[in-house]
């Protein structure tokens, strides 16, 4: 009816739908809710019906008559009395993590890979003719529906047996072992097995009403022909014989037994168990589902005798009738209704058999055999291997044996090897003294017994084995006929092997417990394994304490009160109560008491030593006989919790006892080491010329400093006092300093600038130059201490400050007339300042920090660094004024050979002439000379190049680059113009702060210019008008933010905060010139006080000019000042330079003037 | 929580032998005893069914057999799913 193609088609697709519905359950939380639902659990379970049931059921109610139904009777009877042990069997996969039914009996049984490996065994053997069941009725339903289609007799139709071996392998591994899953349950694959479940419920009900409607016109018509039939037309219906009975009696209680310990019933039903409770469900739903595939199975059966072709299988009316009235959509889903039957059970069996093998049979021989070891590796092949070996054994049965069958023979063949397996579990679970002896000896004995009686005779049937066998026995002896063993004949063969295989079962399980003894070990396992260890232990909790406190304070104060004073003894005991944490219990569990003891042991070794203590301790009876059976639960808890064996838990302490000895033994040679190396280290640092001491975050020296510290910071005492206090630092340099580590310790700025930050140079009391560099001890995190190293560098810094003065002497012979000038007017600053000292203190300010720029310039560094620490202070009195003057003048004294000037009077080379002027001057005069002349050479005399009065400008420019790190080109345009010495000089020399200032603030360093050249370029030019002189200083840095300027105005109280927003975009520049105005961050001794540019302002407003500023952030900055050459007075307004781009601005008022 | 009495006698082992018991006589006795083919197909599927309205009540009781008071954290959901198997691997 249908072509190979289309039905392999077909069969793709559903398992396609399958393996998508898997994924889905696997992977989505809606999915695996389902996966997880009770009624899915119990859908699963019904992986039970097989295509024994789709098909096998009918052929045996057509021949057996009821005989199909104590198949499931049976897991409603075993769902009735082992509800319970259903549940029991869960929680104990929970605890035991168990996987397989062998992994399950083998966990009763001490873990006995002997009896695992039996079990597999058995049911390798006994399971293979259940798969030969399944591939039987697919390639038979398979070849039905193809019969008289067009492709009947294509090779794929002929082939179809090896094609269909392959497909079940092959969705075998695809469904439950593609990979090595780390968990047990298989939630998609469950999902996937009730989806099967639901199709074949569905496709058998639609059969078996399709037959009810066509063969009996209702079910009225069924229940007339039932009636109508003769008792015995049907076996055991209305006469049975005793055989008849039998056999249903004893496949009654196969299929109980069957439908827990079957490899895929256990699997689904324990393994695949998400709750416990789950079962109670499925103790209803199951049966439910059975009773409703079963309900058609008579009917069918009947309808198939009235209806059915002659030669038409028993086994397959369902199929065969939808097919003969050409019922081509409903033969379909029988079809794939069988072929779910048939792909569920062979997948999760060969699921469950390939685990079994490969862990119980496999790996035990892998790991045996040296020469196999590189196969451990593979375990995943190894599984695959399995599950084709075991899919192709069932087919090998199937073509070999199973023709000589009816599908319902065989499929009782493996529930009787399930059988075996039942008196093993059930008197392992409920009978104590079962041991592992009795039980491989029961499960060997049975397993025997079933093949020779069960499997042997198929054999013979199929011809493999000579039958004589069955007639007269193994060699003659009739009494070891495998069907009539010891002579018992009259019974059925399946009555007969069952008998037999569970009577051998029994005697070796209870003869082998019996004579063989109970190891000790396996004995606690057994108890851990049988009872459920939290209501065993449940007294041992913290709320069910029940070993005296009080007692065994008693039993242990006489041991040691012998060496401690009373006082002490109970001291002793106190903390050892403490220790545990039962200080306040009345009452002690035993792991608690246990812990007491050892603790009162640790104590006393601290006083006696070790080995005295441990003798003083053995005197104590630890645990009293009434305790061993707690002490015995606490251990089968510890078991059953570590998942070990009581070998395996010993192997692993003696493991672990040598690896202590073995790094106990490392770590003495690792204290010896380290104790030599500290001797070392200690006399090696007590020997350096350098100090070396720890302080805290409070500046606290720590104990521990090296012996150079004492004579380099001049104190014998040094631990425990303040740093600031030992260095005897000043206010301010102190709080810096304190800030500096604090910053260290909290961690508010990064470690590397913190540290660079950090002030490095003192001096100690006695006037010696240190440098103390703070060092971070190694380790994560922030530091504990910090370690500081300290050197005397006085000699060093003696020899800098010379080379430094040298320095300054070699800038000042180059450029003696600009010195000379800087002399000139910071002498006659400085003479003023003093006088308005205590009146104008910004314009005190002015000029020192006009003289600290200068003096940076010609090199002064001394005089810059004092100048500097003096505007560090709240206010600049007279006597810093007059320091001032002093420092300077003994500068000039000291060198006075050197420098050819004096501080205290006009330099002589100011007013000399040169040998040109004097021959022009003697000429002039000879020739009567006109009065331009004589004011030309006048001019001369009284005019000067700028760049005689800036000093080395170019040399102040490239220490500050280089001291920023900034890389800076530097233009001066104009430097030969000469000016009135006397006019400009005092504004000529506040330029260069205006250059400091572009330099410190302006221009960025090379990482902050972004796509700008990394050369920041400055000039400073000097330009002539006619009337005017043009004093400009240009950068291209990062310009002036105005409203950094409107905040600093506000925050330094120049302009109100409502003023601020008054005052237009335009002139908001102009504040810079205002006293204390900056937009630094932090003030230097280069700038950032905002004295510098309100001196140029100051000087300009002097002199009649103009300041100009243009600004663009990012762009840069150039200021302009405009000075007229001529007073105020005498100039024409024409001649001032108008820029219509520009803000000009007038200089504003300074205050207090 | 209250158990009612009848969940309790319900959950009782013992119970639920005596009615396996009862149902595999049930289930047996129509074989040895009944002459009629339909008597014994319609008695067996009626007190089949009958056992399942036994094992729905069963299921609804609460358990008081010793093995389900062992079943610590019964109603858990399996806490070892997404443990590593113990199989030799």
């Amino acid at each position: 009816m249908f072509s190979p193609l289309t039905l392999l088609a077909a069969m793709f697709l559903y398992i396609g739908l399958l393996f998508f519905m898997a994924r889905l359950a696997e992977r989505s939380e809606r999915g695996r809710l389902l996966a997880n639902h009770p009624f899915t659990y119990a859908l699963g379970l019904t992986v039970y019906c097989t295509t024994w049931t789709y098909y096998g059921s009918v052929g045996k109610a057509a021949t057996g008559g009821m005989g199909y139904l104590p198949v499931y009777l049976g897991p409603t009877l075993a769902l009735l009395v082992g509800g319970s042990l259903f549940r029991r069997i869960a929680s104990l996969k929970h605890t035991h993590r168990i996987t397989s039914i062998a992994d399950f009996i083998s966990a009763r049984f001490a873990k006995s890979k002997a009896v695992a490996a039996a079990v597999t065994g058995i049911l390798t053997v006994g399971i293979i003719p259940y798969i030969a069941l399944q591939l039987k009725a697919a390639n038979q339903t398979f070849t039905m529906l193809v019969a008289g289609g067009s492709g009947e007799h294509s090779m794929l139709a002929h082939s179809f047996g090896p094609v269909s071996v392959c497909l079940m392998i092959v969705f075998t591994i695809v469904f439950g072992i593609r990979h090595l899953d780390p968990t047990e349950r298989h939630p998609g694959m469950v999902a996937s097995i009730a989806a099967e479940a639901f199709v074949k419920l569905i496709a058998f009900v639609a059969a078996g009403a399709f037959v009810v409607g066509t063969a009996f016109h209702g079910y009225e018509g069924f229940d007339a022909a039932l009636a109508r039939l003769e008792p015995g037309a049907l076996p055991l219906m209305g006469q049975s014989s005793p055989n008849d009975t039998l056999t249903y009696v004893t496949v009654l209680l196969l299929s109980m037994a069957a439908f827990a310990f079957l490899p895929r019933q256990f699997h689904v039903g324990i393994v695949e168990n998400h709750r416990p409770e789950d079962v109670r469900t499925a103790q209803w739903a199951t049966p439910l589902y059975l009773v409703l595939i079963n309900l058609f199975v008579m009917p069918i059966a009947l309808g198939g005798q009235l209806m059915a072709n002659s030669g038409t299988s028993a086994d397959f009316y369902v199929l065969a009738l939808p097919l003969q009235a050409g019922q081509s959509g409903l033969s379909l889903a029988v079809f794939l209704g069988g072929f779910s039957a048939a792909i569920g059970m062979v997948m999760i069996e060969s699921m469950t058999m390939a685990t079994m093998i490969s862990n119980h049979l496999l790996l035990p021989i892998v790991q045996r055999v040296e020469s196999l070891q590189m196969l451990r590796r593979y375990v995943l092949f190894m599984r695959w291997a399995a599950a084709a070996f075991f899919i192709l054994g069932g087919y090998l049965f199937a073509v070999k044996i199973g023709a000589s069958y009816p599908l319902v023979a065989i499929g009782l063949i493996s529930f009787a090897a399930a059988f075996v397996l039942a008196p093993v579990v059930l008197l392992g679970l409920y009978w104590r003294d079962a041991n592992r002896a009795g039980a491989l000896i029961g499960l060997c004995a049975g397993g025997a017994v079933w093949f020779y009686t069960l499997m042997l005779p198929t054999f013979v049937k199929a011809g493999w084995v000579a039958k004589s066998l069955l007639s007269d026995g193994p060699f003659g002896w009739s009494l070891l006929r495998p069907e009539a063993l010891l002579g018992w004949t009259g019974l059925p063969a399946l009555a007969h092997g069952v008998m037999w295989s569970t009577f051998a079962t029994l005697m070796g399980i209870v003869g082998g417990s019996a004579v063989f003894r109970t190891h000790r070990d396996e004995s606690l396992l057994t108890d851990g394994f049988l009872g459920d260890p939290r209501k065993q232990l449940a007294h041992l909790d913290a709320t069910s304490r029940h070993v005296s406190a009080a007692e065994q304070v008693e039993t242990v104060r006489p041991l040691i009160s012998p060496y401690f004073s009373p006082l002490e003894t109970e001291r002793l005991i106190e903390r050892a109560l403490q220790h545990v944490g039962a200080l306040e219990q009345d009452q002690l569990t035993m792991a608690e008491c246990a812990e007491l003891l050892c603790e009162v042991e640790r104590l006393l070794a601290g006083a006696l030593g070790a080995a005295p203590a441990h003798d003083v301790m053995k005197e104590l009876t630890r645990f009293e006989r009434r305790d061993d059976r707690t002490v015995q639960l606490e251990l089968q808890s510890t078991l059953a919790r570590l998942n070990v064996s009581p070998r395996e838990l010993e192997e692993h302490i003696e493991e672990q006892n040598a690896r202590e000895r073995v790094l106990q033994h490392e770590l003495e040679q690792r204290d010896h080491e380290l104790a030599a190396r500290t001797e070392y280290l200690e006399g090696l640092l007590q020997n350096v010329t350098f100090g070396l001491l720890s302080i805290d975050r409070n500046l606290t020296v720590l104990p521990g400093c090296s012996r150079a510290c004492h004579q380099l910071l001049d104190s014998d005492t040094l631990v425990g006092r303040h740093l600031g206090e030992i260095l005897r630092l000043g206010p301010q340099l102190r709080r810096e300093y304190e800030e500096r580590v604090r910053e260290l310790f909290v961690g508010m700025v990064p470690m590397q600038v913190a540290l660079e930050r950090t002030p490095q140079r003192f001096h100690s009391v006695s006037g010696r130059a240190l440098r103390i560099e703070p060092r971070l001890p190694d380790g994560v995190g922030r530091p504990s201490e910090l370690l500081l190293t300290i050197s005397d560098v006085t000699d060093l810094e003696h020899a800098a400050r010379e080379a430094e003065t040298a320095r300054a002497l070699v800038a000042i012979a180059r450029q003696r007339p600009a010195f000379e000038a800087f002399l000139e007017q910071a002498r006659e600053q400085l003479r003023l300042a003093r006088k308005r000292a205590a009146m104008d203190a910004g314009f005190v300010r002015r000029v020192v920090h006009g003289i600290k720029g200068n003096a940076a310039v010609f090199g002064l560094s001394a005089l810059a660094r004092m100048i500097d620490e003096i505007e560090d202070q709240a206010q600049i009195e007279e006597a810093d004024v007059a320091a001032i003057s002093e420092a300077l003048r003994e500068f000039v004294k000291s060198h006075a050979a050197a420098l050819g000037v004096s501080f205290e009077r006009r330099s002589p080379a100011a007013l000399s002439l040169t040998p040109e002027q004097l021959e022009q001057l003697r000429a002039v005069l000879k020739a009567h000379a006109s009065e331009d002349g004589i004011e030309k050479l006048l001019n001369d005399v009284e005019t000067i190049p700028v760049r005689e009065l800036l000093g080395p400008v170019e040399g102040l420019v490239a220490r500050l680059g280089e001291r920023f790190g900034k890389k800076v080109s530097f233009e001066l345009v104009g430097g030969d113009i000469r000016v009135d010495r006397a006019r400009f000089a005092a504004l000529v020399q506040t330029l260069p702060q205006m250059l400091r200032n572009a330099i410190d603030h302006g221009l960025e360093t090379p990482e902050a210019r972004g796509t700008k050249p990394d050369l920041g370029r400055l000039s400073l030019e000097i330009i002539e008008t006619e009337a005017s002189l043009v004093l400009a200083v240009q950068d291209d840095g990062r310009g002036m933010d105005r409203e950094a300027v409107l905040r600093a105005a506000v925050l330094r109280g120049v302009v109100s905060e409502a003023n601020a927003r008054m005052i237009p975009h335009t002139d908001v520049l102009k504040l810079v010139l205002r006293e204390r105005v900056s937009t630094a961050t932090a003030v230097t001794d280069i700038s950032g006080r905002g004295y510098g540019l309100s001196s140029v302002a100051a000087e300009t407003k002097r002199l009649g000019g103009d300041i100009v500023i243009h600004s663009r952030v990012g762009r840069g900055t150039r200021l302009e000042v405009t000075l007229p050459k001529a007073p105020r007075s005498t100039r024409r307004p024409s001649q001032i330079p108008a820029r219509s781009d520009t803000v000009p601005f007038r200089a504003p008022p300074q205050r207090g003037s | 929580m209250q158990r009612h009495p009848l969940s309790t006698i319900l959950g009782r082992p013992a119970l639920h032998l005596l009615l396996a018991l009862a149902f595999a006589v049930a289930f047996i006795w129509p074989i040895l005893a009944m002459t009629r083919p339909g008597q014994t197909f319609h008695f067996l599927y009626g007190s089949w069914m009958i056992s399942l309205l036994a094992l729905f009540a069963i299921s609804r009781a609460t358990p008081t057999d010793a093995a389900e008071t062992l079943n610590h954290g019964e109603n858990q959901p399996d806490a070892s799913s997404d443990d590593v198997t113990r199989e030799s691997l």
